[in-house]
């Protein structure tokens, strides 16, 4: 990441598609693991978006654009939910999404789907993103140290006798 | 290792698969926040100086005033809106202790939760909030920790709520929850175990707890995975012992926002029959016993989706009930209403939204939760305020955060 840009000038445009713009798909697949809804995680990712050009000064050259995003995009969707996280809410149609569709291993599947949500995300960042420890953190606000727990711990809850070597 | 790692791997390949980022999600996502961002923030070319420019300068002028001061007679009118920077998020710093004062501190005052601990702010000066409660680690997630929902009559015992996001029901997701109580000497003892747990209230005397309890379901379609179907009613001991049901639902009804009258006679609580057409939504009584189940007000059938009715309250002299529904509400917006305890005077006492009414200990004044926008980009989060019991004089009680739950200890 260099040449940390001023918002609201052209240049600004330019920097912000080639430093946020390659990690939009990602962002994408972040919000999906969350909350589980085309339609809410593309919302989540354009939200993110704005956002992110709005605190584009926040990044720093040793920040990763890619886990800065990340982290945007995973308080977005925190914050759609977060109004009624407690409440049952029953619509009229119960169409199979995407997570009841696609979890069909009857092991792992359900076991991944019985996660507290912060334990889904660490393993979704670590192992299906391929992100480095540290930005695993970045993401949830956590330092290095504690999201190699976190992923450690989260692991072992899905299988308890796993030797893992983070 | 290897071989876990290609098998999460692979779990969350199918899942993302279902749904892979749209091909032109970059672009567009690009375009937008450039419109966004245009729009907004540059400024516009420079025009050539001359003799209109002072014109021009003064019709914006005139222009702006008349407008601030249309907006100023609106928003004096209406719901108070946000006007300045919404405060950061408290870090979980030092700051005040606890005090082990029997919830001394908490008499009379709302109770709620952030992402630091519990907390009791008196309606009339919320800045001077006191901590009943800190949570140990602060979570990245929310809900974090302990979520205070009901007090016992004596103010000796509060009732928490925990939970995650965990359980399918249509497509949105349902919370794993369970209930916690907290005495007056700051122990605290997990109350349900299952997950399964909804919010509720105490008894008159604070020994048992009547709530809203899930059924599941593992429909065949979701691999396994459970459902949330319905909702009974139990009550189980705060003591210690097993839960007991006291209304049983039938098929795809819900059962919820259980409410025992302070005069100990009755528990109000709602009905959603779902899996209708229409889908009717009441509100019930019983006895405390569980006998005597019976409607007493139909209140509508259908509501678009969301929360159809909820935040069962009933006032310090168990007359009047509050509650909120979404009833009529194109967009889903929940609106507060009372009805007397048998049924009649129905009445809407809000029109700009409302939900979780909670009364004050002496009936004077209801507090509630209502969406507030906190910044220009049109983002709304719930906040905390309260209102004379017939609906006027509404006041904005807490806007430094967002306000999920709360409680108001009923010891005046």
């Amino acid at each position: 990441v260099r040449n940390v840009v001023v918002s609201g000038t052209p240049a600004a445009e330019l920097d912000f598609d080639s430093l946020v713009g390659p990690h939009l798909d990602d962002g994408y697949r972040t919000a999906l693991a969350i909350l589980h809804d085309p339609d809410e995680a593309h919302d989540a990712v354009q939200e993110a978006a704005f956002k992110a050009w709005r605190r584009l000064r926040q990044l720093r050259d040793s920040t990763s654009a890619r886990a800065w995003f990340l982290a945007i995009v995973a308080n977005q969707c925190r914050s759609m939910r977060r109004t009624r996280w407690w409440s049952v809410l029953r619509l009229p149609e119960l169409e199979p999404t995407v997570r009841e569709v696609a979890m069909e291993g009857p092991d792992l599947g359900r076991a991944l789907a019985r996660l507290s949500e912060e334990d889904r995300l660490a393993l979704f960042l670590h192992f299906f993103l391929d992100l480095p420890l540290d930005e695993v953190g970045t993401v949830l606000a956590l330092s290095a140290a504690g999201a190699k727990t976190r992923v450690y711990r989260a692991a072992k809850k899905l299988r308890p006798d796993l030797e893992l070597n983070l | 290792m290897t071989d876990f790692r290609t098998e999460i791997r692979a779990a969350f390949e199918k899942e993302q698969a279902a749904a892979p980022p749209p091909a032109a999600l970059r672009p567009q996502v690009v375009a937008a926040v450039h419109h966004h961002a245009r729009a907004v923030t540059w400024p516009r070319p420079r025009v050539e100086r001359n003799m209109h420019w002072l014109m021009v300068a003064a019709a914006a002028l005139l222009t702006l005033a008349i407008v601030a001061g249309f907006m100023a007679v609106r928003n004096a009118t209406r719901q108070p809106v946000l006007l300045k920077p919404v405060p950061t998020p408290e870090m979980c710093v030092p700051g005040p202790t606890p005090r082990a004062d029997g919830f001394a501190q908490a008499h009379g005052r709302i109770t709620y939760r952030d992402r630091c601990g519990i907390w009791a702010l008196d309606a009339d000066e919320p800045t001077a909030r006191s901590l009943v409660s800190q949570f140990v680690a602060p979570s990245t997630f929310d809900p974090p920790g302990l979520t205070p929902i009901a007090w016992s009559r004596d103010g000796r015992r509060l009732l928490l709520l925990t939970g995650w996001p965990g359980w399918r029901v249509g497509h949105l997701v349902a919370a794993e929850m369970n209930l916690h109580v907290m005495e007056s000497d700051g122990t605290q003892k997990e109350l349900t175990r299952d997950g399964r747990s909804g919010v509720g209230t105490f008894s008159p005397d604070g020994s048992m707890v009547v709530y809203e309890h899930r059924d599941l379901a593992y429909p065949e379609r979701l691999a396994g995975m459970p459902e949330v179907v319905g909702s009974d009613l139990y009550v189980v001991p705060v003591a210690g012992g097993a839960p007991r049901l006291m209304a049983h639902s039938q098929k795809g009804w819900w059962l919820g926002s259980p409410a025992w009258s302070p005069d100990g006679s009755h528990i109000a609580y709602t009905v959603f029959k779902g899996g209708g057409d229409p889908s009717p939504y009441e509100i019930w009584i019983m006895k405390s016993d569980g006998s005597g189940q019976r409607q007493l007000v139909g209140f509508g059938t259908g509501c678009g989706g969301g929360v159809c009715i909820g935040g069962m309250a009933w006032s310090p002299d168990s007359s009047v009930l509050a509650f909120s529904s979404a009833s009529g509400s194109a967009t889903n917006e929940e609106q507060i209403y009372l009805v007397r305890a048998d049924g009649s005077a129905l009445r809407q006492i809000t029109q700009e939204g409302g939900s979780w009414p909670v009364w004050s200990a002496d009936g004077s004044r209801i507090a509630f939760i209502r969406n507030l926008r906190i910044d220009d980009a049109g983002n709304y989060e719930a906040r905390l305020y309260t209102m004379a019991a017939d609906g006027r004089d509404v006041k904005i009680v807490w806007e430094a955060g967002p306000i999920d739950l709360f409680t108001w200890n009923p010891v005046a």
